[in-house]
């Protein structure tokens, strides 16, 4: 099992010092890491889904077709 | 009027460890720059994404572009954000060719004052493992009210950086 530890330096003094990371601290770097990770995914769908709508739009237009409101939306500034 | 850095600390990594974290900083320059050079302890020859924190995590806003493998991702926040750790680059793998690791700088505007704090970093790597590359740059916009007096960085949740990863501390202020 890999032992995680935190290194921390002090600008002030110079001190160096190393210890393992408690459990705790294992616990809320892990849960806050994710719920990041979650966000960026979310993101990243919600940009996808603007690139697909954005294509549809297009698509229509080049086809003299009627637009959603939603595909209306990502032509106007 | 010329901007002048002042090294404050280097912290090398001579086995493994999880966080660096930069304490004591002093509060008498205008900004803080940091450069990192790191492999964290993943075996797959890849890379994963670099995170800080400052002591006063708090809400934010942040907007980033990176181009990972020829593909873009990018996203900007809309809405204030609860803490979670800031991205700020590329990490490298432990097991890639000697000598290849995530770089990158991290700044911090008006790190000592007591209103919202803006971070902007630029990092890339490149792995020999799998030829590929990446690089990406972005900026956190930090809800805070109070100064930052120290500064941690990490890799992965679950994985050290490893030996021979450096960060380097920076104070900038006009000569």
């Amino acid at each position: 099992m890999t032992i995680l530890t935190k290194t921390e330096i002090n600008c002030t003094t110079g001190v160096v010092t190393e210890v393992p990371l408690t459990p705790e601290e294992i616990s809320e770097r892990e849960v806050s890491l994710q719920a990041m990770i979650a966000r960026e995914e979310e993101q990243l769908a919600a940009a996808e889904a603007l690139a697909t709508l954005k294509a549809s739009a297009k698509a229509k237009l080049i086809a003299g077709e009627p637009l959603t409101a939603e595909e209306a939306d990502t032509l106007v500034i | 009027m010329a901007t002048t850095y002042k090294h404050l600390a280097t912290a090398t990594v001579t086995g493994s460890t999880n966080t660096i974290t930069f304490s004591g900083i002093p509060q008498t320059y205008t900004d803080l720059v940091i450069k990192f050079r790191t492999r964290d302890a993943s075996n797959e020859g890849y890379r994963s994404y670099m995170y800080w924190s400052p002591n006063d995590a708090w809400y934010y806003h942040r907007s980033f572009l990176f181009v990972v493998d020829s593909t873009t991702t990018f996203a900007t926040s809309p809405n204030t954000w609860a803490y979670t750790p800031y991205l700020c680059g590329l990490t490298g793998a432990q097991d890639d060719t000697s000598g290849f690791f995530g770089t990158g700088e991290l700044k911090i505007t008006d790190y000592t004052s007591n209103y919202p704090k803006s971070a902007i970093y630029d990092s890339g790597h490149f792995s020999a493992f799998s030829t590929t590359w990446a690089h990406g740059f972005g900026g956190n916009q930090i809800l805070s009210s109070n100064p930052i007096t120290s500064i941690t960085l990490s890799g992965p949740s679950n994985r050290n950086l490893t030996i021979d990863s450096t960060a380097s501390l920076y104070g900038l202020k006009s000569s």
